[in-house]
């Protein structure tokens, strides 16, 4: 397990490309420790959720898409759910929402499809990795 | 001198206030009075705000991050900001339990239309069916409130569903998407009012384009759900501002209303008030009393008195509330668009759905997505949070939300009424709803026609995203005291004059006998200008 600021630095590069500002670090941590939106500590499926999104990369990836299908309401994506919302309303992220220049409709529309697949890709990753394990945790 | 205690400093209160100011009445106002803070930064735009302000994130999250949306909360997509929680701070005595039913209430100066979206839409004559009132009662004072809050709209397919007797002003500049829509409905016209029966305009808003009096037209910085920091969007505590300054009103802020007592002629004689700072009892005499505070603070101070008055608790029939359906959708053609920072946030279109009688039209407000919380609506896409920010992104310009507006009449069954309180001070209230028997079949009905008329914009509706809202929801409450021709223990007459105590007027929608499908608070404001204008 990693701590809350390294984790918030993971899951906001992973979503924006950036690095957060100390500032977001301190907002992802109060999230955690004074206003209590969300356990500092995991435990179970959410857990072993987090444990394998930590090691980043195509890991974390697999294990965003698997958790939006099998595990909507899991720890790891509501955590996500907060690095995004501190990307949405921070200097450092704000601009990750807005498309500057136009893209056509038809440039958006492969972009689209290959956000499909993409998706689709992680998730079966996500399926291979994690149903076992977190099938196995939920049994014992 | 003629007195008169008004309860409340909503909607529905202040106009009346400022009404009976001008028949030469001495107005008192109760309130408990929660105000907001003024708005940060008034020149910035939405967008701007997250650079500039020393904390983005307290600002538009809370400090206890209370308006982060949650896949386990359950939230809507455009919840409350932080700043507007205030209007919903409820005093611990006012208990409430709730059976079918999720009301909103509010304690704030200018009271829930603090935070409404502006929609003022004026009632035909068969809307009015059940009334001992018409359209010609009402037509006066729909123009005289336009005049004062400024309304903005267009004369086009839609007017004669809201006549509004050339008081609009001119909207707000439209959005790109906006403009779309209604360009692709212009070529489709013929279809869409044939097929589908329906017709699609300009909203009527109570929104501001150019500078009127102290308030200044809208600068499209965004705002509109967080405060308009121009005030170009109307609330009713600008009005209550104004009533302030006047010689003969009187606000009493930090006041929780209780009841009223009753002399033997069965006449109010005061209103019997708790003072918040000081925790004391006190009385404020007048000759005349209005309840305007909304339908279920007004049920439930009508009810305590009651009680203290006859010994016995009734159940007050007839609750009624606007069922809303939120529907998402999709515009094709406005895919990959660049997003323009500078714009209005709430709605800028209508569209008016006709049925085979008054009772099946729909009325929706159409917002095309701009300014908003954004990780509420990304975390809904169906793939990971990545690939899902990405693809709004993509898509941010080509969303928008249908609010659909049904219909409501009242029924024995669904009702308020009062249970001992807690406190041994006023009696917590009891609010049960039951919908329509046949209402799975109306909803249905609704979103299957919108969704034919969204087809022929060139939108799609995303399957498994459209939101059936809670009563409640819509803060349309209204007819648990209704107005009525015949003279009846609880109601009102034509002049929402209490049947039961002489000197007692009910001024919100409480007295309303049906609720069509339009948005309230406009008919609220002119109701109360009317009761002021021809019964004081």
């Amino acid at each position: 397990m990693i701590g809350l600021g390294e984790e918030c630095a993971l899951f906001f590069g992973y979503l924006t490309k950036k690095e957060p500002a100390e500032y977001i670090l301190e907002a992802y941590r109060r999230a955690h420790r004074d206003a209590g939106l969300l356990p500092a500590e995991a435990s179970g499926p959410d857990a072993a959720l987090l444990n394998f999104a930590s090691h980043g990369g195509w890991r974390l990836a697999a294990a965003d898409a698997y958790a939006r299908i099998f595990f909507p309401a899991s720890l790891l994506r509501k955590k996500l759910i907060l690095a995004l919302a501190l990307a949405e309303n921070t200097p450092q992220g704000s601009d990750r929402f807005n498309l500057e220049t136009d893209k056509g409709f038809f440039r958006s529309i492969v972009e689209l499809s290959f956000l499909s697949f993409r998706f689709l890709t992680f998730l079966t990753i996500g399926v291979l990795f994690l149903y076992p394990r977190l099938n196995f945790r939920t049994r014992l | 001198m003629k007195t008169v205690v008004v309860v409340g400093s909503g909607a529905s209160g202040v106009h009346f206030s400022l009404a009976a100011l001008e028949k030469g009445w001495t107005v008192t106002m109760v309130d408990l009075g929660r105000r907001g803070h003024e708005p940060v930064l008034p020149d910035m735009g939405f967008e701007d705000l997250k650079t500039q302000l020393d904390d983005p994130v307290s600002y538009f999250l809370g400090r206890n991050f209370d308006s982060v949306l949650l896949p386990s909360s359950k939230g809507e997509y455009y919840g409350f900001p932080p700043n507007k929680k205030y209007v919903f701070d409820i005093p611990d005595r006012e208990q409430i339990e709730v059976s079918g039913f999720e009301p909103l209430r509010s304690y704030a100066e200018g009271g829930l239309a603090e935070t409404w979206t502006g929609g003022s839409y004026s009632l035909r004559d068969s809307d009015l069916t059940g009334f001992p009132i018409s359209r010609e009662d009402l037509a006066p004072h729909f123009a005289g409130v336009a005049n004062e809050i400024g309304i903005a709209g267009e004369y086009d397919d839609t007017s004669r569903f809201f006549p509004s007797d050339h008081y609009l002003r001119k909207p707000v500049e439209i959005d790109a998407h906006g403009n779309y829509l209604l360009k692709r409905y212009k070529k489709a016209r013929r279809r869409i009012n044939k097929l589908d029966r329906a017709v699609i305009g300009r909203s009527h808003t109570a929104v501001l384009s150019s500078d009127h009096e102290d308030r200044k037209g809208c600068t499209l910085s965004g705002r509109c759900l967080w405060g308009c920091p121009v005030k170009a969007l109307y609330t009713p505590s600008i009005t209550l501002s104004k009533l302030k300054k006047h010689e003969r009103f009187t606000y009493l802020d930090g006041m929780l209303a209780n009841w009223l007592e009753i002399d033997n002629d069965g006449k109010a004689v005061a209103l019997d008030v708790t003072n918040v700072v000081t925790g004391g009892k006190e009385r404020i005499e007048a000759q005349r009393f209005v309840l305007a505070g909304g339908t279920l603070s007004s049920s439930r101070i009508f009810l305590d008195t009651w009680r203290l008055w006859k010994g016995e608790s009734p159940r007050l029939g007839g609750l009624m509330d606007n069922r809303q359906i939120i529907m998402p959708f999709v515009t094709l053609a406005m895919l990959g668009k660049r997003c323009e920072t500078r714009n209005y946030q709430y709605h800028q279109l209508m569209m008016v759905l006709e049925g085979k009688s008054e009772e099946e039209m729909i009325h929706c407000q159409v917002t095309t997505l701009k300014s908003a919380q954004y990780h509420a609506i990304i975390q809904s896409a169906p793939m990971d949070l990545l690939g899902a920010m990405k693809l709004f992104r993509l898509t941010r310009t080509s969303l928008g939300l249908v609010n659909i507006n049904l219909h409501d009449t009242p029924r024995d069954d669904s009702y308020v009424t009062i249970k001992p309180g807690n406190s041994g001070e006023v009696s917590k209230l009891s609010v049960v709803y039951v919908p329509e028997e046949n209402e799975a079949e109306k909803i249905r009905i609704a979103k299957r026609r919108v969704k034919s008329v969204l087809r022929r914009l060139g939108c799609i509706v995303p399957p498994g995203m459209t939101r059936l809202r809670p009563m409640g929801a819509s803060v349309h409450y209204a007819g648990t005291l209704p107005m009525s021709a015949d003279r009846r223990p609880l109601a009102v007459d034509k002049e929402c004059r209490s049947y039961d105590i002489e000197n007692l007027f009910i001024a919100d929608g409480s007295t309303f006998c049906r609720l069509p499908a339009k948005n309230l608070t406009f008919t609220l404001m002119a109701n109360a200008r009317r009761i002021g204008m021809t019964a004081f």
